[in-house]
Formats: structure tokens, C-alpha cells, sequence
């Protein structure tokens, strides 16, 4: 809720206090009902109610459920005045708790009869306002309108409470109140609910903006509640709605001011009050429309109003005759036209879905009224219009939409000879014109319609189709080698200037390979001409390649730049020159070795042990690269690129594949074995292809764990130590942990005639978690975000972050990897 | 008796009007169990009988539709069936004791690998460790079909079977 | 010897018994003396006999010799007294009532002897009392005298209430304070006279809100005041906390007060008890925003002791005590336009400086009251110029007694130490001139 955000294991084990203590209070509450203890139950409600003040959801759930029931039951019949218990509750010195009892006691008072309903209410309602905290304030008074609705809804004549005890006068029938009295409840407690629910927005930080807004949506229906229990009165007359109900609902919504809040609450008038308020009421409703925040999506309002109101009609003549009274259709046009000249900003989608929602009901309400049509889509192009091209996808859906709504309802003919229809589709761009008009043809073919006398229009709108095919298929046909050039420039340029996100990114970057490589193999095909003169290509290549480095990820880039290593190769082809580039090729496949070794180590620093048999993460990930780049020079290898070696590249695979982490790993472990028996068949395929896999025989059968000597690295490069002179013959000495054995050596080195031989405390494994590889101090640990006090100071108050932050990263804590918590490492 | 049917990115309504009516009638609902269609996912693995079924749209493998370029992916994905797209042309073949089947596209739609493509589909009959491919190729308007049978291999030498996933 | 000593020493010579006799108006429609139940400081339940002044108090005091035994004696008396005890003098209290009956002239007993007395309507001036600073007691003492102090002396506690008439209802308490540019609120009290079983209807209305409240609350302070003029000592504590709103509020919101005395363990306020001491009841409003520091605002309110304290409920259906709360105004009122004298104040949270008087904590001299009436502090600029309005709130019951500076500073002092994390809201002390006052900070104390 609006609390401040506890990580989920904390809000269980909060909700688990907070339950337990329900369900004590709960025992004792009902010990103390069972021994006729009124101190002692109210008591006990209250500090069960009191568990509300900290996790408010869940438990409200539980005091909804029963425990009103269990909590006044028979009060009257001990002979109790059901006044003083409404006093009573009232000592309770929490508030929450005590507005949760005043509410159940009020409404047992006017279950009782003894005092008038409407004064109870007012009070209620009056005293609920000391409840300030919109999620505590929404779910108190939702609770207050429902503790009222059993008999509320079911209620006879007027509705409110006591009026429904036989046998009572008429004077004090009048003085409980009447229908008007519970719609002033219902209005006021609708009034101060939305205004609670309107506040929830502004509070806490703009950065949890969006949770709120979900937050909010899901707290949407308490405040409809009130709505909904207004539209069910059964007391409400048209004239009441039309009077009270309506103004005073419009005015809470129109003042408002946000855009949840009036969004919702307008769909909910035109969902729960009846078809017929809302076509005698329809000027006041409209006349809210134009007044709404610009956020708000009045189409979709719009919509639904409209839709309600044509299924009102559909079928139903004298309903069709009270909207031509009133002129529904009129002031629908005029509010969407407000609508739409007040937003200007408003997108040109949501202007489409609202005058195809508009052509929606003309269609069913007025199905004969062609000119309606026309009037509609006239309007909808001048606000199109200025709205400039429609180039957005949903807006052009929406168009499409639009257009088709007509098609459905009336004579598809007879709409195409509509002065705007082509004016609208004119909006659209070629392609979706083209897809219009398919779409056009497709209602023409399904109604079986025969075009007999083709009006001008129609003949134009044909004249454009085919050209428009026409067009499609130039582009189509087109294979001109310029063309082909300036379409991967194009898309080099829309690479660069247009993918949102590095996923995208790989994506499109795989396209675009994927292209290039086609256009040279597609040229071969069909025995044209090899499209891309050497320089061409080669630019090309070039240029891909480097995208290749600005990859986010090193698995990435590793994988593009192999797939890029296939623009340096075309297959042969007989009386073709194929362009055969092993050098590039060759430097491809060598760089994608460096990058893989990089993210090796990457991973290896960064990545905690790998997790199971997850491939996309830890050394696995980097491991499975060695085997893609090694299926990438077997291919080159049948190619027969004769750069390529495979040897040496197997034996690194192999001592991979033995490394602790691949072991693990089922499906790396089948790729790579999969591997080799693929280099198994060619070797057995015999021939000349057979003959050059000889040299691989050993490497391919018999590398096997066993002979895997060669350590992961042998070397590195290390800092001198603090107080060596330069120069200084010495010898930097470490071992595994770096105690016994490092001392020992050390001692050897000595006595061997080594001069300052140094060290490493903490050995190889406390050394390299603190230098990287190429002699770099490796960061400090610690999950800092920059310094702590910064973090302090913007506000930043993740859990614990700050806390944990030493200034200077704790180097001397980092430095042997000692006093890290459990489980933790670099 | 598992029926799945291998079908290709339709590209409705963008590159193409309908299916066409023949292939329209041939896929009614209720009978097949599996559609496997390479769209534009990423590369997804199922079990079918005893198959490893490997699902890839097939831009990712460059060069496209290159077999050895397949193979690769193949084995990377160990499986038994590859299940590709993206070229528009229908190809089934087996390579190193493997199937592959290029879906081809069912609507015949325009693609920048086969500008006009001849629409064809594929359905495979899974029974256990055998498959039986059916080939449904519209050539001049009228449906041809072709059968391939597949049966997985006993021993690839792989030592790792097949996987429930 | 043993005998010897227990016969010189040892258990007394007779015991001592009293009886009452119900007297009195209330003793006549109930039939017996009404008794009060009071929690003594072990906790314990312990009931009593309860009068009102100008009551009779009568009975009959039997003295009975061991058996066997003759207790010869100087005469047997029955003293009815009433004393006021401070804290800080214990066992020395002052008496400030003192009646003496003697029963019997010096003499054997042999026999139990039946001893009645009367004492015809005593004047009990002040109530039974007690607090944490002083306390009011009556007592009727027997006195069974013998020589060698071996007299026996037997104490019969007993409480007194005395009913008031109904003060005039005046003015209802509506005040304007803030901090300037941050918090802006008006408040009102219906009225500033409670009897106890009363409960106190009132309206916060939200004028500015710039800070996040969190909650707010009421809180009734009883201050003892012991001693006069400078030696003159005060404390305050919290009988009842009551909160009256939860979360924050925007402005234009007006929240309702209905706080019900009742449940509450009060005593009237005293003006002047013996010159001794007095009691006074404040009603504080308490703002807490989310930082928790608490801006507060503090006003005298009387209570009173109803004549008729037992209502009777009607049989048929009826309101609850004073059911409907404040109605709202039909908008906060303007200090200018208000006919009740209100009064703007500033309130000084400790963050706001322009706003707090320079007081350090070491020299409560210079806490609130220095900006009071008298000006005896300085005042910065800026609250002179924000103090608009003026006005002469005196609740009744204020000027009685010992509101003399010192007094009074005392009392701020005391309030400052009780909130500690207290900024202050405005002005503490209703002031008997026209004049606007501004509180600073209380919580570098």
C-alpha cells in the first residue's frame, strides 16, 4: 500500500505477526462477547482493529468478514442500549479502530431503530474525517458504505435503515430519512473517497509514480462502490439522478482534476446508472466531457457511452424517436468535436477511436442516415488533418478501423461513394492504403456485391490501388545492385540512429548480417553478378564488424562478429569467382576468440559459481562460445579455407570443456560432443575431405580429461611490491593459500640465491581478488552505489546500502577477501 | 500418433491477402496436436514422441538456409529435428543423421530470400522414435504432395537421449 | 516481663469501630450512604463513604475492652478533619478543617460502649483529592486517650465531592495559529467549560498545509501547582491522549473533534485548594508530522462537577451524548471578522528560525513567555508583523490563581521538558491583554 516498500520477505513475515496477533485479540474478543464483557470485547476489537494501522489489506479483509457479526450480535437483547455503545466505541483512543467500531455500532443503531438513520449517518460520515490517510481513508469508508449495504440495497421504499422496521409510524419514518438521505450519504462519502483517492497521487516520491498509478487502479472500485450503491437505491428517480446525483457526481469528478480519477469515474456513471438517465441526462453528461484533464482519454468515455446507447436503441423504436428528440447524435458530434479542438495533442489513434466509436452508432442507431456518415468522417478528417500524417502504427489501425466500421453497416458501395471516405483514406500512408483497400475489396468479395456502374470515385480509388500494386511490385522486382547498396546503407543508418535497446540492437545487427551475406549468396543464385565489387563489400563488412564491438553484451559480440565473419566468404560456385577472403575471415574468427576469452574471465570476476545448468550465465556462457567458434572454423575448415587450422583451437576447447563449471553443464557438454562427432562423419566420409581431417584425428578422439595438464593461466602480470627498488632481482611467489607452502618456497627461492622474494599473502586466490589480470587494482567490495553519503543525501535509502558502505570500499577488508558476510565474494 | 504441423510466418496481412482456399480447407481445426511455427522467436526447444524438436526463425544463422550453417546450430541445440523458417523455401532433407525441415511459407508471401516462393506447409506424423514428413506444396493451383520418413537414429555416438523438457 | 511489656506496649486495649449514619440528600432517596471506589496507589480497589459539604455526618463509635479486661481510659473524642498534603512535604499536612466531638469522659470500660456523634453540616470547603503533587483528605479520627502514649487513635477515611452549579457557557475557544509559510490552522472548542461526564465537540480546520502530518491528537493535561510566587512548582501530566486524525491533510480539510471526558480519571479544576495548591486542565492539540516532530497548542479548558451526575437514560430510543459534532463552519473564519476573540499566533518549530525566539535550552527565562503580554523578550520582526490579529481568550478559572509570570514561566518550562522532541505551536498562555504572543522552541531544552 502506500506504506513505505519492504522487500517481500519482510512484509510476509510483518503479515504473519499481524495475523497471529488477529487471531489472539480475536480469541480474547470473543471470550470476553461470551462472558458478556462489553469493556473487555470492546477492548479487544480495538487492539485487533489496531493491527490495521500496519498492514492494512489483508487484515481489513478479515474485519469485513465476520467479525461485525460475532462483534454486536444481540446487543439490544441484553437489554443494552445500542446508544451507549455508540458512545462506547468512541473511547477508543486510535482512531482507526475507532471510526472501523463507530461504523459497525452506527450501523447496529440503525439496525436497532432507536435513532434516526439519517442523523447516524450524517455523523458517521462527519466523523470519518478524521481518517486523512487515503489507503486507511478508502478502505474505512468503503467499509462504512458496506456495513450499510445488506439493508440498504434490499430496503424497501426509502431505503435507509429503520424505515424498514414493521409496524413503525409514519412521522418517524420521515424522520429517519428517506431516499434523499442516503443518496447525501452515498454523495458525501463519494466526495471525500474520491478526494482521498485523488490525494494518494501526490504522495511519497515522483520516482514510485508508477506503482502508485497501479496502486490507484487497483483501489479504483471502492470508490465506484459508492456509485454503484447509488444507481441501486430504490428510491432513485429519474428526477432525483437527473437533479442531485448526477450534478453533485459530475462536479467532485470535473474538480478534481486527475486524470485516473475522472477517467474511471465517468466509464463508471456510464456503466452503473441505466440507459435511460443517461439518454435524458445526456446534455449534462456531455457537457462534463470537454472539461476533463487533457490526460484523460475521453474517447474512450466517448466509446462507451455510445456503444451503451446504441445497444439502447438497436431494436427499439421509441427509444430511436427520444434520441432523435434530444438529438443524441447531434451533441455526440458536437462533444467529440470539443473534444477534440480542446486537445490538440490528443493522438491521432485515439481520435479515430472515438469517431469510429461515433460511426458505430449512427450505424446502429441510424442506419439509414448515409449523410451521418459522411458528417463524421468529414469532421474526423479535419481533425486528422491537422494532426498531420499518420505514420504511427495504432493510429493507422485505428484509421483502418474507422474506415471499416462503415463497411460492416451499410452498403459497402454506397459508402465508397461518400464524399470524405476517400478523403480519410487519403490520410493514410501508401502501404496501409494499400492495405485498406485490400481490405475493401475483401468486404466487397465477402458480400458478393457486384460493382455494376463504377462511380468516378470508385474508379479513382481503383486507379490508386493499382498503382499502388503497382509500385509494390517495382519495389519488389527491383534487384539493382545501387538499390541493394543504398538499402544497407539505410539500414546501417537506421541502426545507428533508431533501435531503442541493446536486445533490439543484436537483433537487428543479426538482420542486417543476415542480409549482406544473402545479397551476396542471392546474387549467386540466380547467376547475376556478384552485387558487391571487393571495395564495397569489404566497407561493408568493416562497417558491421564494428558494430559488432559496441554490443553490449560480450556473448553478443562474440556471436556477430563470427556471423560476420561470413561476409568474407562466399561459397564457391562453379565458373563463378567467389570472394574468399581468409585473411578476413580468419581475423573474424580470431577476434571472437579474444572476445570470448574476455568474457570468460569477465564472467569469471564478475559471476558468482554458476547456478545449476544455467547456460546463460557464469564461465558455461563464455565456454560455449569456444564450442560455437570452434563449429565456425570446422566450417570454414569443410569450406576449405586454408588458413585455418583447427588443432590448436581443439585442444583449448577441450581443456574448456573439462573446466569445472562446462562439466556441469548438460547442454554445453552435448554441443560439444555433438562437435566432435560431427568432425567423427567427416572424417569417415573418406576422399579429399576426409584426408584433411587426418591431422585433426588426435586432437578430435583423444584429448580426454586425463591428459588435460596446462594450467588456466600461467602467468600474470603483477604490480612490484611496496619497497622493492627497481631493478631488484626477486621473484613475487605465491601458491594456493599462500601459508605453508608459500613459505616454504619462499625459503627454497632463498636458499637457491633468489634475492627478495616476495610473498603474496593470501596466496594466488587472495592475490587475484585483488588484481585483475592485467595488474589492475580490481574495485573495492561492497554493493556501493557512489559513496554512502551521497546515496544518504539523493534520497537513496535502499535497504541496508548505506549502512554497508564504508567510505574508500573497505580496502582492507577487500584486500584478503576476508570479513566478507558468508556466501559473498568479489 | 502425434500430428504436428510445421507452418511458416503467414505474414498476414502484411505480405499476403489469405491463405490460400485449398490449404484453408486441408487445416481444419481438431486434428493436429502441435503447430510448430518459426516466427519471429527466439530458438525454443520441444518434445514430440521421442524427437528433440528444435524450433529457430532462421534469420540468426547466417549464412541463411546454409546447411552447414544449420548443422552447427544444430548440434548446438542437440536436437534431432530442426524446425526453421525465414528463407521461404521449402527444403526437408536429413544431414548427418538429422533431420531439417524449412517450412517455407503457407501463404506463398513475398520474402527477401525467395521473392516468390511457391506456398507449401509441412506436417509431420510423430509416432515414437519415427516421423513421417508430408510436403503440401501449391504448384499452379493445385495441392501436391510429398512424404519423407525420418526414423531417429539409435546411435549417434551422442550418449545423451532424448530430454523431457 | 513478656506480660509486663505486652500490657505496657503491646495491642491496644479496646477496638474501635464506627458506623455512619446515611445523612444528607443523596443518602435520603438511596437509603444507605452512597459510597465512591477509588483505585489507591497499590492499585487496589478501596471504597468509601461520600459526602458533599453542609452535610451532616453522624454516627455512632462503638469502643469495646478486650474481653475479660478493663480498659480504663482519658476520655474518647472523634475529630473530623480535613488536610491538604503536599509531595513535597510529606507527613506534614496542613489542616484546614478540624471538629472535635467528645464522647466520653475519662474512665473504666468494662463493657462495650455505644458512643454516637453528630456532626450537624459541615462546611467541606474542598474536595477529596488525589494527586501526584498534593492531595485533599477528610478523616474522622477516634481517639480512645490513656496515658504513656498508649492511646488509641483510629482513622476512618472518608471522600467528598462537591457539585457545582454551571458556570455561563461563554465564548466558544477559537484560535488562528501557525507556522509561518508551513502550517496555518484554526482551531475551536465549543466552549471552555467541561462538567465530566461532558464530552468536547471542536473542528480543526486546515488553512495552509505545506508539512506531511502524520497524525494528530488531543491530549487533557492536568497541571499541579504547588507553593506560591517564586517558590512556586509546577507539573503537568497527560490524563488522556486521544487521537483525532490519521495521515496527512490538504488544506481546506476540516476535521471534527468529539473527545468524551468520561472515560478519563479527572477531577475538576481547582482554582485555589488552602492557598496550597491547584489543579488546571489544558486540552493540547498535538500535530505530529512524519519527521515526528510535534507541533503543539495548548488551551485551558475548566472542568466543573455537575450537580446531577447520573443521567438516566430514557427507556425508548434516544441520542447518543452529543451525537451530531460541531457542524462546520460555514468557513474558517477570519481573525479580524470573528466576533469571538481570536488570536493569530505563530508557532516556531525548531527548523524554522525566523520564527523561534533565540532561547537556549540553559535559560528557561527565555522560553515562550518572554514574547508574552508583558514583552519582557525580544521579538523577532517577522512575528510582530504576522501577528495580526488580537485578542482576550480568558477562559474562566485562569486568572485565579497564581498567574504570575514566574508561575507561569514555570509552567511552559514544564511543558517544554515534557515534549522533548517539541517544537512549539504558538502561544501558551491565554493572555489577559490584547496582545498577540509567539512561542519558540522547545525542544533545545
Amino acid at each position: 500500500m502506500v506504506e513505505p516498500t519492504y522487500l517481500p520477505e519482510e512484509q510476509k513475515a510483518w503479515l504473519k505477526d499481524a495475523s497471529n496477533a488477529v487471531k489472539r485479540h480475536g480469541f480474547y474478543l470473543r471470550k470476553a462477547i461470551d462472558d458478556d464483557n462489553m469493556k473487555e470485547a470492546l477492548r479487544y476489537s480495538a487492539a485487533l482493529l489496531g493491527e490495521l494501522r500496519t498492514s492494512l489489506l489483508s487484515l481489513s479483509a478479515a474485519w469485513f468478514d465476520g467479525l461485525p457479526q460475532i462483534f454486536f450480535r444481540d446487543e439490544s437483547g441484553k437489554g443494552r442500549s445500542q446508544a451507549d455503545l455508540y458512545d462506547l466505541v468512541q473511547h477508543a483512543g486510535n482512531i482507526v479502530p475507532r471510526l472501523y467500531l463507530l461504523c459497525t455500532a452506527g450501523a447496529c443503531y440503525i439496525r436497532g431503530g432507536e435513532a434516526p438513520a439519517k442523523l447516524i449517518l450524517r455523523d458517521v460520515v462527519e466523523m470519518c474525517k478524521g481518517v486523512q490517510h487515503p489507503t486507511r481513508g478508502l478502505f474505512l469508508r468503503a467499509y462504512l458504505v458496506q456495513a450499510r449495504a445488506p439493508w440498504q440495497a434490499g430496503g424497501g421504499v426509502s431505503c435507509v435503515g429503520c424505515c424498514r422496521i414493521p409496524g413503525r409510524s409514519m412521522k418517524e419514518k420521515a424522520k429517519g430519512g428517506n431516499v434523499i438521505d442516503a443518496i447525501e450519504f452515498l454523495l458525501v462519502n463519494f466526495t471525500e473517497m474520491n478526494k482521498l483517492w485523488v490525494r494518494m497521487q501526490h504522495q511519497g516520491s515522483a520516482r514510485d509514480r508508477e506503482r502508485r498509478e497501479r496502486e490507484r487502479q487497483q483501489l479504483a472500485d471502492l470508490v465506484g462502490k459508492n456509485l454503484t450503491y447509488l444507481s441501486q437505491l430504490d428510491g432513485l428517480t429519474f428526477p432525483l439522478y437527473k437533479d442531485i446525483v448526477l450534478p453533485r457526481v459530475l462536479e467532485q469528478v470535473v474538480s478534481c482534476r486527475d486524470d485516473i480519477a475522472q477517467q474511471y469515474l465517468m466509464q463508471c456513471i456510464i456503466m452503473v446508472f441505466p440507459d435511460e438517465f443517461h439518454l435524458g441526462s445526456l446534455q449534462s453528461l456531455l457537457g462534463a466531457m470537454p472539461q476533463l484533464q487533457p490526460g484523460v482519454r475521453v474517447h474512450i468515455v466517448l466509446s462507451l457511452l455510445m456503444d451503451r446507447l446504441a445497444n439502447y436503441a438497436s431494436g427499439d423504436k421509441e427509444v430511436v424517436e427520444e434520441m432523435n428528440m434530444v438529438d443524441a447524435f447531434g451533441q455526440l458530434s458536437v462533444v467529440a468535436l470539443k473534444v477534440v479542438e480542446q486537445h490538440p495533442d490528443m493522438p491521432g489513434a485515439d481520435v479515430a477511436a472515438m469517431y469510429s466509436a461515433l460511426l458505430g452508432f449512427s450505424g446502429t442507431v441510424y442506419p439509414d442516415k448515409l449523410d451521418f456518415v459522411d458528417r463524421v468522417l468529414q469532421t474526423c478528417h479535419n481533425a486528422l488533418q491537422r494532426r498531420g500524417p499518420i505514420t504511427d502504427g495504432k493510429a493507422e489501425k485505428q484509421v483502418v478501423a474507422l474506415l471499416s466500421t462503415p463497411l460492416d453497416k451499410y452498403d459497402a458501395v454506397t459508402v465508397l461513394g461518400l464524399a470524405h471516405y476517400p478523403s480519410v483514406m487519403e490520410l493514410l500512408q501508401p502501404r496501409m492504403k494499400r492495405e485498406m483497400a485490400t481490405k475493401i475489396v475483401q468486404t466487397l468479395l465477402k458480400s458478393g456485391t457486384k460493382v455494376s456502374t463504377v462511380g468516378q470515385d470508385i474508379a479513382e480509388d481503383q486507379q490508386l490501388l493499382a498503382r499502388l500494386v503497382h509500385n509494390m511490385q517495382a519495389l519488389e522486382g527491383d534487384a539493382d545492385g545501387q538499390y541493394d547498396m543504398l538499402v544497407a546503407t539505410q539500414a546501417f543508418i537506421l541502426y545507428e540512429e533508431s533501435i531503442p535497446d541493446s536486445r533490439q540492437e543484436v537483433r537487428a545487427l543479426q538482420s542486417i548480417m543476415g542480409t549482406l551475406n544473402r545479397q551476396v549468396v542471392a546474387a549467386w543464385h540466380s547467376m547475376v553478378c556478384y552485387v558487391f565489387g571487393g571495395d564495397e563489400r569489404a566497407a561493408l563488412a568493416h562497417k558491421a564488424s564494428s558494430y559488432c564491438a559496441k554490443l553490449l553484451k560480450r556473448t553478443d559480440q562474440c556471436q556477430a562478429v563470427l556471423a560476420c565473419s561470413h561476409l568474407y566468404w562466399q561459397p564457391q560456385v562453379e565458373g563463378k569467382q567467389a570472394v574468399q577472403d581468409e585473411q578476413g575471415v580468419l581475423s573474424c574468427l580470431k577476434r571472437a576468440l579474444k572476445i570470448a576469452n574476455a568474457a570468460q574471465q569477465q564472467l569469471a570476476v564478475a559471476g558468482k559459481p554458476a547456478r545449476g545448468a544455467d547456460a546463460s550465465a557464469g564461465p558455461a556462457a563464455a565456454s560455449s562460445l569456444f564450442v560455437e567458434i570452434l563449429n565456425h572454423y570446422l566450417y570454414f575448415f569443410d569450406q576449405g579455407c586454408q588458413l585455418i587450422t583447427t588443432a590448436s583451437l581443439l585442444e583449448l576447447v577441450a581443456n574448456e570443456m573439462a573446466a569445472d563449471a562446462c562439466k556441469d553443464n548438460e547442454a554445453l557438454q552435448v554441443f560439444y560432443i555433438n562437435t566432435l562427432a560431427h568432425i567423427k562423419q567427416q572424417k569417415a566420409k573418406g576422399g579429399e575431405a576426409s584426408a584433411k581431417y587426418d591431422g585433426l584425428q588426435l586432437a578430435a578422439g583423444e584429448y580426454e580429461e586425463s591428459h588435460i595438464t596446462k594450467p588456466p593461466r600461467k602467468s600474470l602480470n603483477m604490480p612490484f611490491a611496496v619497497g622493492q627498488e627497481d631493478g631488484a632481482a626477486f621473484v613475487a611467489q605465491m601458491c594456493g593459500d599462500g601459508v605453508q607452502g608459500s613459505a616454504e618456497a619462499a625459503a627454497l627461492l632463498e636458499a637457491a640465491g633468489y634475492s627478495g622474494v616476495a610473498q603474496m599473502e593470501g596466496g594466488y586466490v587472495g592475490y587475484t581478488q585483488v588484481w585483475s589480470p592485467s595488474g589492475k587494482r580490481r574495485p573495492p567490495a561492497g554493493r556501493w552505489v557512489s559513496t554512502g553519503k551521497e546515496a544518504l543525501k539523493s534520497g537513496l535509502d535502499l535497504r541496508d546500502v548505506a549502512m554497508a558502505y564504508e567510505e574508500g570500499g573497505n580496502m582492507k577488508v577487500a584486500r584478503y577477501a576476508e570479513g566478507l558476510p558468508p556466501g559473498e565474494s568479489l | 500418433m502425434v500430428l504436428v504441423l510445421c507452418i511458416g510466418h503467414l505474414h498476414l496481412p502484411h505480405r499476403a491477402a489469405d491463405l490460400p482456399p485449398k490449404f484453408k480447407s486441408l487445416l481444419g481445426p481438431g486434428k493436429v496436436s502441435h503447430i510448430l511455427c518459426p516466427g519471429n522467436l527466439c530458438t525454443e526447444m520441444v518434445s514430440i514422441g521421442d524427437f528433440r524438436i528444435g524450433v529457430c526463425h532462421g534469420h540468426q544463422v547466417v549464412p541463411w538456409g546454409d546447411r552447414e550453417a544449420l548443422a552447427v546450430l544444430q548440434r548446438k541445440l542437440d536436437c534431432d529435428i530442426l524446425v526453421t523458417g525465414h528463407t521461404h523455401r521449402f527444403e526437408a532433407y536429413r544431414h548427418e543423421g538429422r533431420l531439417v525441415i524449412s517450412t517455407g511459407s503457407a501463404t506463398g508471401a513475398y520474402s527477401a530470400v525467395t521473392p516468390h516462393p511457391t506456398p507449401s506447409f509441412a506436417l509431420m506424423d510423430v509416432d515414437g522414435g519415427k516421423a513421417t514428413v508430408y510436403v503440401y506444396e501449391l504448384v499452379e493451383g493445385q495441392v501436391k504432395v510429398d512424404k519423407l520418413e525420418f526414423a531417429k537414429p539409435q546411435e549417434q555416438g551422442v550418449g545423451v537421449g532424448t530430454r523431457q523438457l | 516481663m513478656n506480660k509486663l511489656f505486652g500490657s505496657l506496649v503491646g495491642s491496644a486495649a479496646c477496638t474501635v469501630q464506627l458506623e455512619l449514619r446515611p445523612s444528607g440528600a443523596a443518602a435520603a432517596t438511596a437509603g444507605s450512604q452512597p459510597t465512591v471506589s477509588l483505585k489507591n496507589k497499590r492499585d487496589e480497589m478501596e471504597t468509601m463513604p461520600l459526602f458533599c459539604s453542609k452535610d451532616t455526618i453522624s454516627g455512632e463509635v462503638k469502643v469495646t475492652p478486650i474481653p475479660g479486661k478493663r480498659a480504663d481510659h482519658q476520655g474518647i473524642r472523634v475529630q473530623l478533619l480535613g488536610e491538604v498534603e503536599l509531595a513535597s512535604e510529606r507527613g506534614h499536612p496542613h489542616q484546614f478543617l478540624s471538629l472535635v466531638r467528645d464522647l466520653a469522659p475519662p474512665g473504666d470500660l468494662t463493657t462495650q460502649a455505644s458512643l454516637p456523634f453528630e456532626f450537624g453540616s459541615v462546611e467541606m470547603q474542598y474536595e477529596s483529592y488525589r494527586g501526584s503533587q498534593a492531595q485533599v483528605r477528610y478523616l474522622l479520627r477516634v481517639t480512645v486517650s490513656r496515658g504513656m502514649g498508649q492511646s488509641v487513635v483510629k482513622d476512618h477515611a472518608f471522600w467528598v465531592r462537591n457539585p457545582q452549579p454551571t458556570p455561563a457557557a461563554g465564548p466558544p475557544i477559537k484560535m488562528e495559529v501557525g507556522i509561518e509559510d508551513c502550517l496555518h490552522i484554526e482551531f475551536e472548542y465549543e466552549r471552555g467549560a467541561y462538567h465530566m461526564q461532558d464530552t468536547v465537540l471542536g473542528r480543526i480546520h486546515f488553512l495552509l498545509v505545506r508539512i506531511k502530518l502524520k497524525h494528530m491528537e488531543l491530549e487533557i493535561r492536568r497541571r499541579e501547582t504547588s507553593g506560591a510566587g517564586s517558590a512556586a512548582k509546577s507539573e503537568s501530566e497527560t490524563v488522556a491522549k486521544y487521537e483525532i486524525m490519521d495521515g496527512a491533510p490538504v488544506r481546506g480539510e476540516s476535521i471534527p473533534i468529539r473527545l468524551s471526558l468520561r472515560p478519563y480519571d479527572l477531577s475538576p479544576s481547582y482554582a485555589n485548594v488552602f492557598n496550597k495548591f491547584s489543579v488546571r486542565y489544558f486540552i493540547n492539540l498535538v500535530l505530529v508530522d512524519e519527521e515526528d516532530r510535534r507541533y503543539f497548542k495548548q488551551q485551558e479548558i475548566t472542568l466543573y462537577r455537575r450537580e446531577e451526575e447520573e443521567e438516566v437514560p430514557p427507556p425508548a430510543a434516544r441520542l447518543p451524548r452529543r451525537m451530531v459534532s460541531l457542524p462546520p463552519a460555514s468557513g474558517p473564519t477570519s481573525p479580524s471578522a470573528s466576533a469571538a476573540a481570536a488570536m493569530a499566533h505563530t508557532m516556531g518549530p525548531a527548523s524554522f528560525p525566523a520564527a523561534a525566539p533565540a532561547n537556549g535550552g540553559a535559560a528557561p527565562a527565555a522560553s515562550p513567555l518572554d514574547s508574552s503580554p508583558l514583552g519582557a523578550g525580544p521579538r523577532p520582526a517577522s512575528q510582530a508583523g504576522l501577528a495580526a490579529a488580537e485578542g482576550h481568550l480568558m477562559p474562566s478559572g485562569s486568572g485565579g490563581n497564581g498567574s504570575s509570570s514566574a508561575a507561569a514561566a514555570a509552567a511552559a518550562a514544564a511543558a517544554a521538558d515534557a515534549g522533548e522532541d517539541a517544537p512549539l505551536l504558538a502561544g501558551q498562555q491565554p493572555a489577559p491583554a490584547a496582545a498577540s504572543s509567539s512561542l519558540g522552541d522547545g525542544s533545545a531544552a
